[in-house]
C-alpha cells in the first residue's frame, strides 16, 4: 500500500485547508499594534518627505531604497539581542545606505534624512509630553475642585 | 334463527350462486340413527367372526398342505419354467483346462505388454512440447486480465484500526510541519509590517491629516513604535526627554499654587510640524 493513498490525501488536504484558512484569517485581521505601527510609519514618511522636499523623479528612486533600508534596520533591531551588536549593525546599515541615498538626493539631504529620523522621534516624544501635561492639568483641576468643595 | 342481512349481502356481493342457495341443513341423520348405531355395529362384528374352531384346525391344515407339496416330483413340468428346463443339469460355471495354473503367467505377460506399450509411447512423446499455448496467448494476456479485473467486482479490504491510526498520525505530522512552516514564515513577515503601504500613505499625506493623525496617537503606541524602530542610543535620548523626575511632586502643588504653570512653561512642547 502506498504511504499516501487517496483516502489519506483527502484527509491531509482537509487539514491543510483548515490550517490555511485559520492562517489567512489571522493575516486578514491585522492586529491593532501592527496597524498602529503602520500608521506611525506613514507619519514618519510624511515627515521625512517634507524635510527633504523631493522632486517626483527623486521620490520615485528614493522611496524604494528607503523602504529596503527601513526593513533592514527594523530586522536588525528585532533580531539582535545584544545591545552593542544591535547598535553596531544598525550603524553599519546606515553607513551602507549612505552612498545609495547620496546618489539619489545628494549628500546634504542625505544628512538631513538621517537627522529627520531623529527629529521625528522627538516629535513623537513631544506628543507624549503633551498628553502627560493634559493628564496633569486635568488631575490638578479635579483636585482643586475637590479641595474647594 | 333470523338470517343476518349484512352477512347475506356480503355473500351476495362475493357470489350470487352461494347466496341463492337455500338455507337448509344438509347434514341430517336418519331418525334414531345414533340410538340404533351400537346394535348395528355389534351385529356387523358378529357377522365377521371366523367359523367355530377355525384357529384350532389352522395348524394341522397348514402342515398337511406342506406335506402334500413335498410329495410332488421335482421334474414336474409345470413346476419348472421352460427356460430353466433346458439348462437344469448343465454346469454353467466351467473354466478352461489349467486356467488357474496358468493365470499368474498370463496376467504378468499382459502387464509387461502394457508397460512396454506405454514406455514406447512415452519414449516417442517425451521430447514433444505437450504444453502448447494458443497463438498470441501471452501477448493478449495482460489485456485480458485487465478486462476481467474491470468487469469483476473489486474486493474491498477494509483497513484495520492500526492502519487507520497510522494514516491519521502521518497526516497529523505532515499538517504540523506545514503549519509550523507557515507560522514561522508569517512570524518573520509580521516583524516587517507592510512598509510599501505606509510609504504610499505618507507620501500623499497633507498637513491637516498629519496633525490629526499624530494627535490621535496614544502614549503606548508611540512607546511600542520607538522600541521596535530605535537603537539603544536612540532610546537613551528618549529616556532623558521624558524624565519622570522633572514632573512636580504632589506636595509641590500644596506649597506653591503656580507649580503647574511653572512646569508647563518649562516643558512647553514645540509644534509637531513647524
Amino acid at each position: 500500500m502506498p504511504l499516501i493513498n487517496t483516502h489519506m490525501k483527502k484527509i491531509y488536504l482537509l487539514a491543510l485547508f483548515f490550517a490555511s484558512f485559520a492562517q489567512i484569517h489571522a493575516q486578514e485581521t491585522t492586529p491593532e499594534p501592527e496597524k498602529k505601527h503602520q500608521d506611525i510609519e506613514a507619519l514618519k514618511v510624511a515627515f521625512i518627505s517634507r524635510e527633504l522636499d523631493l522632486t517626483p523623479e527623486e521620490a520615485q528612486k528614493f522611496w524604494p531604497i528607503f523602504n529596503q533600508y527601513t526593513k533592514e534596520v527594523n530586522t536588525a533591531i528585532a533580531n539582535k539581542k545584544e545591545v552593542l551588536d544591535r547598535d553596531e549593525e544598525v550603524l553599519n546599515i546606515r553607513k551602507r545606505y549612505k552612498e545609495q541615498f547620496t546618489k539619489v538626493i545628494g549628500q546634504q539631504r542625505m544628512n538631513k534624512m538621517y537627522g529627520a529620523e531623529g527629529k521625528f522621534r522627538q516629535v513623537l516624544i513631544n506628543v507624549i509630553k503633551r498628553q502627560k501635561n493634559r493628564q496633569l492639568q486635568n488631575g490638578t483641576r479635579q483636585g482643586i475642585r475637590r479641595n474647594g468643595q | 334463527m333470523e338470517p343476518n342481512n349484512a352477512i347475506y349481502n356480503e355473500l351476495a356481493s362475493i357470489s350470487s350462486l352461494l347466496a341463492s342457495m337455500p338455507t337448509i341443513n344438509v347434514y341430517t341423520v336418519p331418525a334414531n340413527y345414533f340410538e340404533n348405531n351400537e346394535t348395528a355395529i355389534v351385529k356387523a362384528l358378529n357377522a365377521t367372526q371366523p367359523p367355530t374352531g377355525y384357529f384350532d384346525r389352522l395348524a394341522p391344515n397348514i402342515i398337511a398342505k406342506i406335506k402334500l407339496n413335498e410329495q410332488l416330483p421335482l421334474n414336474t413340468p409345470h413346476s419348472i419354467p421352460s427356460i430353466l428346463t433346458a439348462i437344469q443339469h448343465i454346469n454353467v460355471f466351467k473354466v478352461p483346462n489349467q486356467y488357474f495354473s496358468t493365470l499368474p503367467t498370463v496376467i504378468l505377460q499382459k502387464i509387461v505388454t502394457l508397460v512396454d506399450a506405454t514406455f514406447e509411447v512415452l519414449k516417442n512423446t517425451h521430447k514433444k512440447n505437450t504444453l502448447s499455448t494458443p497463438t498470441n496467448y501471452f501477448e493478449n494476456l495482460s489485456g485480458q486480465i485487465i478486462v476481467k479485473a474491470k468487469s469483476s467486482n473489486a474486493v474491498v479490504i477494509k483497513n484495520t484500526t492500526f492502519k487507520k491510526w497510522y494514516k491519521y498520525a502521518a497526516a497529523a505530522i505532515l499538517t504540523a510541519i506545514v503549519s509550523f512552516s507557515i507560522l514561522k514564515f508569517t512570524a518573520n513577515t509580521k516583524q516587517q509590517p507592510i512598509l510599501e503601504a505606509s510609504i504610499e500613505t505618507g507620501k500623499n499625506m497633507d498637513d491637516k491629516k498629519f496633525n490629526e493623525a499624530i494627535n490621535n496617537l496614544n502614549e503606548d503606541d508611540i512607546a511600542q513604535y520607538l522600541a521596535n524602530t530605535s537603537t539603544d542610543a536612540d532610546v537613551a535620548i528618549i529616556a532623558t526627554s521624558i524624565d519622570e523626575n522633572n514632573v512636580p511632586a504632589k506636595d509641590d502643588y500644596l506649597i506653591d499654587e503656580k507649580t503647574l504653570e511653572k512646569f508647563l512653561t518649562d516643558i512647553e512642547p514645540t509644534n509637531a510640524v513647524n
